[in-house]
């Protein structure tokens, strides 16, 4: 092994400047006692210079500046509804009445009768409630007026019994893009919508209901202990915070969607 | 445009003062990636879309140009080409170094002195075509590095790989591109001979080097 043989492997990192400085000024080093491979530095600057000389495009086409500026034009308003009236909701429970519930075995020191336990017919509510896409209540159009967050948590307050304050994903990745007044039992949830960069969209419902043990099971994510069911092919995992519980679904696989409820910030 | 501007004109002003300067780069990358002018186009115009959405995700003070093309990029990767698995082939057996010895140190030079326009609108076709032939995931490099001068850390977030997967595929996909202009300068003339010397390879790793020569010391 020689430095010259040293030298050829990297020149391209060392033309690009991406070695660590004791190897980038050894190389220099290198070069200046090496006939040889200065040539061969020589090379690889008329490699680029070629290279872009032959891959220079024409500017993109007028046309294309014009039709970008049409979308960007056509883009606010569809996206500018920023309140619908609620009123005729509520008439509407999500959980089915007939739903089953398998409240068998109340596990632990959680006595205390004041909420309603969800089962796996609120959780299937939740994955239709995000698979047949029901519009949303109030749509967020990032930064306008207000920050979507809070845009969010004042359009629940009073509809909910709740402080509703959306998840915050870890990625910024996803954003918000709105919300609905749901149902988990007969208790109203918020329902939440977001839109992640490659366009899937994810749900998360926020409810003080609890979780019936038998609809879920305990799942570990790092330090995060959450729970977890699939839901007529959906991923569901669900964290409980502070009194509440948050159930995520989404168009994305289970390790994402279990990563990204893990990661989300719900409590502040 | 219109006579009404709306309450999103700041964001949109914004936007549009930040992203579409770096269109002609968008649009000679997509040019690259799809190989045809109306793909482009259509490429072009959803990453900017989606860009316009997700406004606020940018980072502000980061590389707008390197946002822009990691939008466009996975844009690319989900909708114009689905069998992303089917050529990662390149960094497993077939991985083998590409032989620095192709090149010849009269090529060398015939290279990096002044070559006739004729000559080199001919070279610059071939270089073109070579290029088109890469497979997609090192062609992405050679664009994004060589062509758009992004850093190894840029192009590994757009990519989604680790650094040393971008330097060594980088290194491949320069390796083949040089051996193409070789090999046409010699056709063409431009350069005489065609005789590699020093052929063999060992693949050298810095690491193993410095080692072995602080073990030396």
């Amino acid at each position: 092994m020689n430095p010259c043989e040293l030298f050829r492997r990297h020149v391209g990192v060392f033309v690009d400047g991406e070695l660590d400085p004791a190897s980038q000024l050894e190389l220099e080093q290198h070069t200046s006692s090496c006939a040889n491979c200065r040539e061969h530095l020589a090379f690889e600057h008329a490699y680029r210079v070629h290279l872009r000389d032959a891959l220079t495009t024409p500017p993109a086409p007028a046309s294309l500046h014009a039709r970008i500026r049409l979308e960007l034009d056509r883009e606010p308003e569809q996206r500018k509804r920023s309140y619908v009236p609620v009123a005729r909701r509520l008439s509407v429970p999500l959980a089915s009445a007939a739903a089953v519930a398998l409240v068998v075995g109340v596990v632990g020191q959680r006595s205390e009768p004041a909420s309603e336990r969800a089962g796996l017919a609120d959780l299937e509510d939740i994955v239709a409630l995000h698979s047949i896409r029901l519009p949303a209540d109030v749509a967020v159009q990032p930064k306008e007026p207000q920050p979507p967050m809070q845009t969010v948590s004042s359009f629940f307050r009073g509809k909910v019994s709740f402080p509703v304050r959306p998840a915050e994903f870890d990625s910024r990745d996803v954003r918000l893009v709105g919300a609905r007044l749901s149902n988990v039992r007969a208790r109203r949830a918020a329902a939440l919508y977001y839109e992640t960069l490659a366009g899937q969209r994810l749900t998360v419902v926020v409810t003080d209901a609890d979780v019936e043990d038998e609809a879920v099971q305990p799942l570990r994510f790092g330090d995060r202990s959450l729970f977890y069911r699939d839901v007529r092919g959906y991923p569901v995992p669900v964290r409980r915070e502070a009194g509440l519980t948050y159930a995520f679904t989404g168009d994305v696989d289970r390790d994402t969607l279990v990563r990204l409820a893990a990661q989300a910030r719900v409590t502040y | 445009m219109g006579f009404f501007r709306n309450k999103t004109s700041a964001r949109r002003d914004a936007f549009e003062r930040e992203a579409l300067p770096h269109l002609d780069a968008l649009y000679a990358t997509a040019l690259r990636l799809t190989r045809s002018p109306s793909d482009a186009e259509d490429l072009v115009q959803d990453a900017m879309l989606k860009a316009f959405r997700f406004y606020e995700s940018f980072e502000a003070g980061t590389n707008m140009k390197a946002w822009l093309l990691r939008i466009l990029t996975n844009t690319f990767i989900n909708r114009y080409r689905r069998s992303v698995r089917e050529r990662r082939v390149f960094d497993g057996a077939l991985a083998v170094p590409v032989g620095e010895g192709v090149m010849s140190q009269a090529a060398m030079r015939g290279l990096t002195s002044p070559i006739a326009d004729a000559q080199r609108r001919l070279l610059g076709e071939e270089i073109q075509r070579a290029v088109d032939e890469l497979p997609e995931d090192h062609r992405v490099m050679i664009l994004l590095a060589d062509v758009e001068e992004l850093s190894y850390k840029e192009i590994a977030d757009i990519v989604g790989c680790p650094v040393g997967t971008v330097m060594s595929r980088l290194h491949r996909a320069r390796k083949s591109l040089q051996k193409s202009l070789v090999d046409q300068a010699v056709q063409l003339g431009i350069v005489a001979d065609p005789e590699p010397i020093d052929a063999d390879e060992e693949v050298v790793s810095l690491e193993d080097w410095r080692a072995k020569k602080v073990a030396a010391r």
